[in-house]
């Protein structure tokens, strides 16, 4: 094999890495979201008695997911990007809260749970996707877990 | 190869023959990242026919590098998994893909 036909091969496996991992992170953002959403509803329409269901639904839909990311913990990057991501959720959740609560707005708790989804999918996916295709490198020992 | 013989290429690792198909390439990559993937979900990933990707998944599953079967929680979709050895031999082979495109740059 020569050189050409080893860096065509090599690029056509990080794409399949990549397209997988995004899938895999896509899914799991939206079971994410979806579950933040449904809380702040309940919560909003004041149907607490909805919560089992909805944590239910949560675990129904996580184990019936197609793809199962295994992410490599080991990235330091990827998991300080990770974090950076869920405390810019929280923010997000709470400058939207404050904010819906000082405007008198309608279901606070909805209009913040989906301030929170958008930054899920904005700043979660791609750090997800990142943990699961670690540095691109290969051979190395992954600590891994999964999501 | 004469000793002393400055000109020789480095050795390369050996290339398993069983992922050169371009098809088993891309099906490896895209269940590297995944601790699981259905195979609905690995059809719409890697872009090969519903026969092709049997047809691989099988070679590879004889091989020992990627378990194919049905799991209590998804009794009807097929989920495949790399197997400890492939994910290990698949590592095996990027790295000497790598290594070939390193030696050519020196």
């Amino acid at each position: 094999m020569n050189e050409e036909d080893a860096r065509n091969r090599l690029s056509a496996s990080r794409d399949a890495s990549h397209r997988s991992a995004r899938q895999g992170a896509l899914g799991t953002a939206v079971i994410t979201a979806a579950l933040v959403i449904a809380l702040g509803a309940v919560v909003d329409l004041e149907m607490l008695w909805l919560l089992g269901l909805v944590v239910l639904g949560f675990v129904a839909l996580s184990v019936a997911r197609p793809l199962k990311l295994r992410l490599d913990w080991s990235d330091r990057r990827g998991m300080l990007l990770f974090a950076a991501s869920g405390l810019a959720v929280i923010a997000a959740y709470l400058l939207t809260q404050w904010l819906a609560r000082s405007v008198g707005w309608v279901a606070p708790n909805t209009i913040s749970a989906f301030a929170s989804a958008m930054v899920i999918f904005a700043a979660c996916l791609p750090a997800l996707a990142r943990l699961a295709t670690g540095q691109a490198a290969v051979g190395r020992q992954r600590k891994s877990g999964d999501a | 190869m004469r000793e002393g013989d400055d000109s020789a290429e480095p050795a390369r690792p050996a290339l398993n023959p069983l992922f050169h198909e371009p098809a088993r390439l891309v099906i490896l990559s895209a269940l590297a990242p995944a601790e699981y993937i259905d195979f609905a979900a690995l059809l719409l990933i890697t872009g090969v026919s519903k026969s092709a990707l049997s047809k691989h998944l099988s070679a590879l599953a004889d091989a020992g590098m990627v378990d194919v079967g049905q799991t209590a929680a998804d009794k009807r979709g097929r989920r495949v998994v790399l197997t400890g050895r492939g994910r290990a031999e698949f590592d095996v082979y990027l790295e000497a893909l790598e290594a070939i495109v390193r030696n050519a740059r020196r």
